[in-house]
């Protein structure tokens, strides 16, 4: 691909339009100041712009931090897409009675290099950030509060094999790790805790885990995010996140 | 050909009246009609659809019964899907391919037909199935519970088999008369980039689809015999199903959006009056899209149990894709750089379609972020995520495309005033729908369910709205292409002054496009260029 096409009797036309004019003005000051503020906008939202609910696990805070930063970088991104657009339109917007053509670049290589190669850092950036997060939510703690999880149409079912309990509801000690393991009686269920922002599907026969770290003492929704039939909206419970010595009571009072 | 022969009353080629639009026709500009018109009813009846299930999320308690939810959401989706944004693309390329390649007409004019009549047929049967018993499972059909449905599940699979059949008829169609049927001096690198789009979609359809393919009719033989591939009681494996059927429908994806950026490419250089921006990078970006496209499809499946070696490989092929398609729409900024914008309604639902596809791609990479994912898979997240590529990106481009051909098509044009309304309700209830569901998906309101929390009544208020204003902004649309249609001010041959070879014969082109095959001496794009540029035969607008 050549990097300019220039046609020397097309240059040396009087065309004069404004738009010619505009594009080698713009990499001047306005772009340097147009980036900062990108960059700036970025930082702020990623920073201060909150669409996810309370943390509730100690992988929530992981799995946030990494959102936060995604955030922040697709809105850097968004407004620096969206601010060159709305540039190019009103400024080489065509005036009333200009007649002209567009002045005849087709490319450039040194631009299509850049805009290859600093798109290809940010992803190998948030793959490797993306995978050092996975591993620490993987990265499970010993003996752990092992809760069998039974999913079927349309209802959940935990229970405690180390205490002979059952339970409707997911009952859990702040501050100690849990792990899940989880089977489906009839299709595919999935388990999930937004305040964890933990999900894992449950299979027929088969059995998946899932391991967390409750934080914060509460109750939090539990749905069913696999279609599962005509009752999948209203597959719901909660997990209860008692402080630790309450758990140990609320174990005594179902023993 | 056939059409005065025994068999002409059946086999017609061409039409002298609009009876002949009803006939299993061979020309190619008849069935491309055939096609947009059609899958149009289709977006239309899916759009309805979409109206029922937003009434319903109006209030946060079932108010419908809830498989019969199910089962418009299924419709919606399917319908949507199968006959309308992947379809609508054959009827741009049945229409445009041979009139930009300098061809008479498509190299299987019969089997094109053919095509068209077994999607028509497929849809029916998608249809019907309803009558008898609602298939409720998604348009994913997971398994062991598209095993449960109703009988008219094995209507869908049988459905979206013949739907298959059809698109896989013209993958080949398509293919082959690029690379055979080019008028002379057309080299493929002056080939319009809708061309390359097509290619780079066909060679996913010629790939993907037997696999769907081979899905459906698995799933089909355990619901009608009882034979075992999917249900864990008799050694099958549910999951299987999904990695089938992802392998075809995450390629599938970039069925519906590659050439929607072809459209986008061919409207953005005529309404700038300036060369492609990187006519190679554009066309070479399609390909690397449709290679790559087929390494991701596990990164539907992350939350399934996988191990985090494989969902660390699925997060890499996935994240890739984001920089050909980020190459593309900066080539698109640089085609509008430095040009002479007029903004007529293709250049602004093109405009459109960059900044929606922009915001769908950035939540796409947040989704393939394996831990991002497995908070927000299944949630209204993805939903949002999905209509700003699709809607706000395939179905921009779309309404783009409509505006920008209808003169070439119906030899009259639209009015101007009409298909800006149209942009700007589109655009604004659009957003209005789907912007406020990424925040419910964040916070934790799952998909496909008719009842939800309280807490989300007021943001899915607000999207029920949208959705509203989004049905009758349809309305301008269709009132605009009907009257226009029948009375607009005559279009001319080329209204826009555009370069590439349809614009060079009449409106509508005739039967056989070229009175004599053209010679092509130069690129589709080269505006701003010392040779003379035709000049519109007609006021545009």
């Amino acid at each position: 691909m050549s990097d300019y096409s220039p046609s020397p009797t097309r240059m040396d036309s009087p065309r004069a339009s404004p738009a010619g004019k505009g594009v080698h003005r713009a990499a001047g000051p306005g772009a340097a100041i147009f980036t900062l503020l990108v960059i700036l906008s970025g930082l702020l939202v990623g920073h201060y712009v909150r669409l996810l609910p309370p943390i509730g696990s100690a992988e929530a805070i992981l799995i946030d931090g990494l959102f936060q930063s995604m955030l922040g970088i697709a809105a850097a991104i968004f407004l620096l897409v969206l601010g060159a657009l709305l540039y190019a339109l009103v400024r080489f917007r065509r005036r009333p009675g200009h007649q002209g053509e567009g002045i005849p670049i087709r490319g450039s290589n040194r631009l299509e290099l850049a805009w290859t190669f600093m798109p290809a850092l940010i992803v190998f950036w948030l793959v490797a950030y993306s995978s050092q997060v996975l591993f620490r939510i993987h990265d499970h703690r010993e003996d752990p509060l092992v809760v069998r999880v039974t999913a079927r149409q349309f209802v959940w079912q935990f229970e405690y094999p180390a205490y002979n309990i059952s339970s409707p509801e997911l009952h859990v000690p702040a501050g100690s790790p849990v792990q899940l393991e989880l089977v489906a009686q009839d299709v595919i269920h999935s388990l999930w805790v937004p305040a964890f922002r933990l999900k894992q599907d449950a299979l027929p026969q088969v059995s998946t885990m899932l391991s967390f770290t409750a934080t914060l003492p509460g109750e939090f929704p539990i749905v069913c995010a696999e279609l599962c039939g005509a009752g999948h909206a209203v597959m719901r419970s909660l997990v209860v996140v008692h402080p630790p010595e309450d758990f140990s009571r609320w174990l005594e009072q179902q023993g | 050909m056939a059409t005065d022969s025994a068999r002409g009353r059946l086999i017609r080629h061409g039409a002298r009246s609009w009876r002949d639009y009803f006939t299993f026709n061979t020309d190619h500009k008849v069935i491309g009609v055939q096609y947009l018109v059609t899958t149009f009813i289709f977006f239309l009846f899916g759009g309805l659809l979409a109206l029922i299930l937003r009434y319903e999320l109006l209030d946060p308690q079932n108010t419908l019964d809830p498989a019969a939810y199910n089962a418009i959401f299924t419709l919606h989706g399917s319908a949507m899907i199968f006959l309308w944004v992947i379809p609508v693309m054959a009827g741009f390329a049945n229409y445009l391919i041979p009139l930009m390649i300098g061809a008479a007409d498509m190299a299987f004019p019969r089997l094109n037909a053919l095509s068209f009549w077994l999607l028509v047929f497929g849809g029916l049967t998608i249809l019907s199935g309803n009558f008898l018993g609602q298939a409720d499972t998604g348009w994913t059909a997971y398994a062991p519970l598209s095993l449960q449905a109703p009988v008219g599940q094995t209507f869908w699979a049988l459905g979206a088999l013949f739907v298959g059949a059809s698109s896989l008829i013209g993958a080949i169609n398509f293919l082959v008369t690029i690379f055979t049927m080019r008028t002379s001096g057309l080299s493929l690198d002056r080939m319009p980039l809708f061309c390359w789009a097509i290619i780079a979609t066909a060679l996913i359809v010629l790939l993907a689809t037997p696999v769907l393919s081979a899905a459906l009719l698995l799933l089909v033989l355990e619901r009608t015999l009882g034979m075992a591939f999917f249900s864990v009681e008799s050694l099958g494996d549910p999951i299987t199903w999904q990695h089938l059927f992802w392998f075809y429908s995450h390629p599938a994806v970039y069925i519906m959006i590659l050439p929607a950026m072809g459209i986008v490419s061919e409207i953005l250089p005529v309404f700038s009056r300036k060369p492609v921006f990187g006519y190679r990078a554009i066309a070479g970006s399609s390909l690397a899209i449709s290679i790559m496209g087929f390494l991701v499809w596990a990164h539907h499946m992350f939350t399934t149990g996988m191990t985090p070696g494989t969902q660390i490989t699925f997060m890499v092929t996935s994240m890739i894709i984001a920089v050909p398609t980020g190459v593309k729409v900066f080539n698109w900024l640089g085609t509008l750089w430095g040009g002479v914008l007029e903004f007529k309604t293709p250049l602004l639902f093109a405009v459109g379609f960059i900044a929606m596809f922009v915001i769908g791609g950035l939540s796409g990479i947040t989704l393939a972020s394996v831990p991002v994912d497995i908070h927000v898979q299944d949630s209204y997240y993805v939903v949002a995520h999905l209509h700003y590529v699709l809607f706000g990106g395939s179905v921009f481009a779309i309404f783009g495309g409509i505006y920008f051909w209808f003169p070439k098509i119906t030899g009259r044009m639209y009015s101007e005033r009409l298909g800006r309304l149209h942009f700007w309700l589109t655009l604004i209830s659009f957003n209005l729908t789907f912007l406020p569901l990424h925040w419910a998906g964040l916070q934790g309101m799952p998909r496909r369910v008719a009842a939800y929390a309280p807490e989300f009544q007021p943001v899915n208020q607000v999207a029920s709205v949208g959705a509203f204003l989004m049905g009758l902004s349809v309305l301008p649309f269709l009132y605009n292409l009907i009257v226009s249609w029948a009375r607009g001010a005559r279009a001319g041959s080329n209204p826009w002054r555009a370069l590439s070879l349809e614009w060079q014969v009449a409106s509508p082109p005739p039967l056989g496009n070229f009175a004599s095959p053209p010679v092509v001496t130069h690129g589709p794009y080269e505006f701003g260029q010392p040779w003379p540029v035709p000049a519109g035969d007609a006021a545009s607008g």
